[in-house]
């Protein structure tokens, strides 16, 4: 493998990785981590709450509506 | 959190070891290799491609050879591929130093062939079963590959490369491409049997 | 209460204890939610058609390649068909055509909802999909016009690969600036898994190109970056996109959270470190130092870590309502998907083991097994999600509950029997290669189909066999037409999923009247829920607007 070639593949693992570690710095300082109950109801609200289904095939008895 | 520091680094570690491990080190380990000589008066191993068999090896790129059968034998603790006489030794690293791309291909469906060289050297029996496999393998599922072929009319002298296949019709020939003609220079060139001492 | 610039432009950062969905009340929430569906209505659509479009391209090319491998004299005369150009420019077509697309559109939604921030941008995007299909386009007619390298998964000429690579960069661009604009502090799991997908997948696949393609690597080490990147087109692209979904979805349809969302979390980061170090398990056996296919090994057997916390984690959080699946298309492709990729990465982890690996590499069994990765698992995820998302961003529902139940039954009853006739095929074939002593067939035909199962396997228990290549041939083809029965039922399930989203696009469908309900008053539902609500009138925003 050449010279520039060598560089360049050791450049991007290099940055690659550092991306990842920069990833998982983040998320621990930003406190990703810390309430993991959060994380996992952020998805839910007043909305779309806990309990509501959200999906179903398309209701054969309402054609006319 | 305490763990941060070594949480880091090891995920750093597994992170780039994989890069490291599977691309940097193989190509600086394997990427030097060339062919070797067995003595000082013997020719290199494996030897250059000529022209034609590097336009062979573009046809059977084009026509994916690759996608059927694979050019390399198993060794060690796998030897069913020795048993079945596919070639006296597994291959190594540089069998492959001349290849651009590097077929190893991934599938059996058709026998290996990083021997074939070696264990066909008929030019007829390669032309025909490009062009019919039952002709030379009945009960096949290669494919045909009649378009590497040319039928044409006979002018003056019936050609030396005309082949003996059924269904070519009186005052006709059966001739090979020039496709053809190079994909089996390819083929024929693919003997890796040479002995390795290493 | 008033915030500085300063502090509104980095709300998000603070993590605020309350999320964003308990900082806003009901109907603003629903507003908020329509109008980013409905901001990712032309670039999601774009590229779930188009996407479609080359499932249905990628099936014919399929057939097509299936039967010319127990009848090869199908479409044998020309050039452009021969089942080696068919066989590659299938799998480009559903790889970088259907899957690829489909993928995108997913994640642009995916990451939209999880930002809680409408699409930017989204000629960007449009601009981006064109790209993509053109450069796939041009690449399929390249392999098929001869021009292919017949490097698998990297087949394509550099001209169509520096389309992909562009259509890439743009979509990263894209998702880091949107990540940037998002309203929601916690960062979801399927987020994590989502800029795995759309940030450093092409960043990988730059560098195989560079690598591979530009000759800077030469001889056997080619094949290792090759299939470390072959196998991050599986691990680095479409799987964390197909598990992003079924963590947003299973929660989103059954409504309620994940099982464990730590669990989860490790389950990402367990899947980064390992999965990189396995893509040599495809070169077992071969021209290749030792101890890189050693430690492809362990890698592919560590993956055993995240994919068994995600199995528990996706069944943990259906297990109670598996009901549901009676009445939600979305969720009985999605968990069909989900199971699909716990079996797919157990039976990858045993694969790679050197007891399997000698008798079922080179064999039927690794394309059953590519099969059960990238339809049963990916494909039957995307069917899902699209079930979900495009009657949203439309606006319509689907017009048919009989073509979607048809689709469903069409396709997993076809890849159930793809997969379960190629590995039995692969396993016997595998076998006959390896130290069978005595062809499967022959055998079966003199003693029936028990004694002369026994039979074999105690010829090959003998380990001196060498069954004659074109007996295995032969044994192969029931299988191989198995193959092509279960093909033709998976694209009759695709014409019928098809013909659903070109009615729903173009507009025939009926208008989405709240949330669509199986029967409004069907007691069982019901029951199932313990709902008391009225469901049978429709949910309305303030200005009257339909949901």
């Amino acid at each position: 493998m050449t010279g520039i070639a060598s560089i360049l593949v050791f450049g991007m693992i290099a940055a690659l990785s550092a991306s990842v570690i920069y990833g998982l710095w983040w998320a621990m300082r930003k406190g990703q981590m810390s309430d993991f109950a959060k994380g996992a109801t952020s998805i839910f609200d007043d909305d779309e709450p806990i309990g509501q289904v959200t999906d179903a095939f398309p209701d054969k008895k309402k054609k006319n509506r | 959190m305490n763990y941060g520091p070594t949480l880091f680094i090891g995920v750093f570690l597994a992170f780039a070891s994989a890069w490291l491990g599977m691309i940097f080190l193989p190509a600086h380990h394997l990427g030097h290799l060339k062919p070797v000589a067995a003595d000082t008066t013997s020719p290199a191993l494996p030897k250059p491609y000529s022209g034609l068999e590097l336009r062979g090896r573009k046809v059977y790129q084009a026509d994916g050879c690759v996608y059927c059968h694979s050019q390399q034998i198993r060794g060690g603790e796998y030897n069913a591929d020795l048993n079945r006489g596919w070639g006296p030794r597994r291959t190594v690293p540089q069998d492959y130093v001349n290849d651009d791309p590097v077929l190893l291909g991934t599938m059996r469906t058709g026998p290996d062939l990083v021997n074939i060289g070696a264990r066909q050297p008929s030019d007829t029996w390669h032309y025909k079963h490009l062009y019919q496999p039952q002709l030379t393998s009945p009960g096949s599922i290669m494919p045909p590959h009649p378009f590497l072929f040319e039928k044409r009319k006979i002018v003056g002298q019936p050609s030396p490369d005309a082949l003996d296949v059924p269904g070519i019709e009186k005052g006709y020939e059966l001739v090979p491409g020039d496709d053809a003609k190079a994909l089996v220079a390819y083929l024929k060139s693919l003997d890796r049997t040479y002995d390795v001492t290493k | 209460m008033s915030l500085t610039a300063e502090e509104t432009s980095h709300a998000h950062d603070r993590l605020d204890p309350k999320s964003f969905g308990e900082q806003h009340n009901e109907s603003e929430l629903l507003g908020m939610r329509s109008k980013i569906d409905e901001s990712c209505r032309w670039p999601c659509l774009v590229f779930f058609a188009t996407g479609t479009a080359w499932l249905v391209v990628g099936s014919l090319l399929a057939m097509m390649a299936s039967i010319k491998l127990h009848s090869p004299e199908f479409l044998a005369q020309h050039a452009w068909l021969t089942f080696g150009r068919v066989r590659p420019a299938h799998l480009d077509t559903v790889v970088f055509g259907w899957a690829s697309l489909t993928g995108i559109g997913t994640s642009l939604w995916l990451m939209c909802r999880l930002c809680r921030t409408p699409l930017r941008y989204p000629s960007m995007l449009v601009m981006a999909a064109v790209i993509w299909n053109i450069g796939t386009l041009a690449g399929t007619i390249a392999v098929l016009a001869g021009e292919s390298n017949s490097i698998e998964y990297l087949e394509f000429p550099y001209y169509a690969t520096f389309m992909l690579f562009i259509a890439f960069a743009i979509v990263a661009v894209w998702a880091i600036f949107t990540f940037g604009q998002r309203q929601e502090g916690h960062v979801y799991v399927s987020q994590w898994y989502l800029f795995g997908a759309l940030f450093w997948f092409p960043w990988l696949y730059a560098t195989v190109q560079l690598l591979e393609i530009a000759g800077l690597v030469k001889g056997v080490a080619q094949e290792s970056v090759h299939w470390w990147f072959g196998h991050n087109v599986l691990g680095l692209w479409f799987t964390p996109i197909g598990i992003a979904t079924i963590y947003y979805l299973i929660p989103k349809v059954i409504g309620r959270p994940i099982y464990s969302y730590y669990l989860s979390i490790l389950g990402f980061w367990s899947l980064a470190l390992f999965y990189n170090w396995a893509g040599a398990h495809h070169l077992i056996g071969g021209p290749v130092p030792q101890w890189l296919v050693t430690c492809s090994i362990v890698g592919s057997v560590m993956m055993i870590i995240p994919v068994t916390t995600t199995a528990i984690n996706h069944h943990m959080t259906a297990r109670k309502h598996l009901e549901l699946l009676r009445y939600s298309p979305t969720l009985r492709f999605i968990v069909f998907g989900a199971m699909s990729y716990t079996i797919v990465s157990f039976q990858g982890s045993a694969m790679s083991i050197k007891a399997f690996n000698e008798p079922f590499h080179f064999t039927h069994h690794t394309i059953a097994h590519a099969h059960l990765g990238l339809y049963a698992f990916y494909s039957m995820v995307m069917f899902g999600a699209m079930y979900y998302i495009v009657p949203r961003l439309t606006g319509r529902e689907w017009a048919s509950s009989k073509l979607i139940r048809l689709h469903f039954w069409m396709v997993s009853i076809g890849i159930t029997l793809y997969f379960v006739g190629l590995t039995l095929g692969g396993i016997i074939q595998g076998f006959e290669l390896n130290q069978a002593s005595v062809p499967y067939n022959e055998v079966v035909g003199q003693h029936g189909l028990w004694n002369g199962t026994k039979l074999f396997f105690e010829g090959f228990k003998e380990q001196n066999g060498a069954v004659k290549f074109m007996a295995i041939v032969h044994d192969s083809i029931p299988w191989l037409l198995s193959r092509s029965v279960a093909g033709t039922m998976m694209t009759i399930g695709h014409l019928a999923f098809g013909t659903l989203l070109l009615i729903n696009l173009t507009g025939w469908g009926r208008r989405r009247v709240g949330p669509t309900l199986f029967r409004a008053d069907d007691e069982r539902y019901h029951a199932a829920m313990g709902e008391e609500q009225d469901w049978t009138v429709p949910p309305q925003d303030e200005q009257g607007a339909h949901i």
